[in-house]
């Protein structure tokens, strides 16, 4: 691994640090619906931004295959929570979470967008595990709990196995690269 | 000589009544039970969820002529594929694909959108 693209790593492990602690820090009761329905959406788009760039740039099929999937899921689940917040009447509000999530996927799009070939295969599966293991944390510790609406509550408990498969196939994707 | 079967005649009707009309009828239900396909031998409906990016249940057995049902109850997209057999194409969140299978056999399949996911039917000849 050369010097750069560790630095790179400990960068988006720095800010992905800086993010759970905001998610440690925030008191599960202080989320309302119209917070988490930001929140989610805010997630899905961030996830759906670094598929793009993966399609974009890589051409390993088994990157590909991975980042297409993601992708459609991710659109999947926020056109579900878009649906159900217009026929709830909820307007999604941004809040401390959602603007680091924004912020965060911006700053890492554009650290993995420097990056080719191998470097940004390994770079992009390492921020995959990241991404989902924070999303799966901020889902039982926050949202889930702090949903009191049943129906987004029952979306958010719905899509829990999809992060979870995410989470689980990004890390076969890491060993699958180190393995190259 | 004819008054014996005249008072013979309410005993005779009694035992009409009472064993051999239901005889009759039991042998006509029996009877029929051979003629009248038993809920064993009619086709069944199975269906399959898919839920929590799985298959369930993962393991089914049915006959030939059953009809297999897979019902995506996820809010994320799936289908079920078995090359040369079935696609189901994408299904989105409560759309449905009914499948009938013709021959015997062990049908492993999967979605081919989320590669771990993956189920298996037993399709024999009768129930």
């Amino acid at each position: 691994m050369n010097r750069r693209l560790m630095f790179s790593l400990l960068g988006l492990t720095l800010v992905l640090g800086a993010c759970r602690s905001r998610m440690a820090e925030s008191p599960a009761a202080a989320l309302s619906d119209a917070n988490i329905a930001a929140i989610v959406v805010q997630a899905n788009t961030a996830d759906i931004l670094y598929a793009d760039l993966a399609l974009a740039k890589s051409q390993t099929a088994a990157v590909r295959a991975f980042a297409t999937m993601t992708k459609r899921d991710h659109e999947s689940v926020n056109e579900a929570a878009v649906a159900l917040v217009t026929r709830l009447g909820v307007t999604p509000v941004d809040n401390a979470l959602s603007f680091d999530l924004r912020d965060d996927a911006e700053t890492k799009r554009l650290t993995l967008r420097d990056f080719e070939g191998f470097a940004f295969d390994s770079a992009y599966a390492a921020n995959e595990v990241s991404y989902h293991t924070t999303l799966l944390g901020a889902m039982d510790s926050a949202l889930i709990p702090s949903a009191t609406n049943s129906e987004l509550r029952a979306l958010l408990v719905a899509v829990r196995p999809a992060v979870a498969a995410h989470l689980a196939h990004a890390r076969t994707l890491v060993s699958s690269l180190k393995r190259r | 000589m004819s008054a014996t079967p005249r008072a013979l005649r309410p005993l005779a009707m009694r035992l009409l009544r009472r064993v051999a009309i239901p005889g009759v009828a039991c042998l006509l239900v029996l009877g029929a039970g051979n003629w009248w396909p038993s809920a064993e031998e009619s086709p069944r409906r199975r269906e399959i969820r898919m839920r929590g990016n799985s298959f369930a249940p993962r393991e089914v057995r049915v006959a030939v002529g059953d009809t297999v049902v897979w019902v995506n109850g996820d809010i994320v997209r799936h289908n079920a594929v078995r090359r040369d057999l079935f696609d189901t194409g994408e299904l989105r969140s409560g759309e449905r694909f009914a499948w009938v299978p013709a021959d015997t056999g062990t049908v492993r399949y999967q979605c081919t959108i989320h590669s771990r996911m993956r189920g298996t039917i037993q399709v024999t000849k009768s129930h």
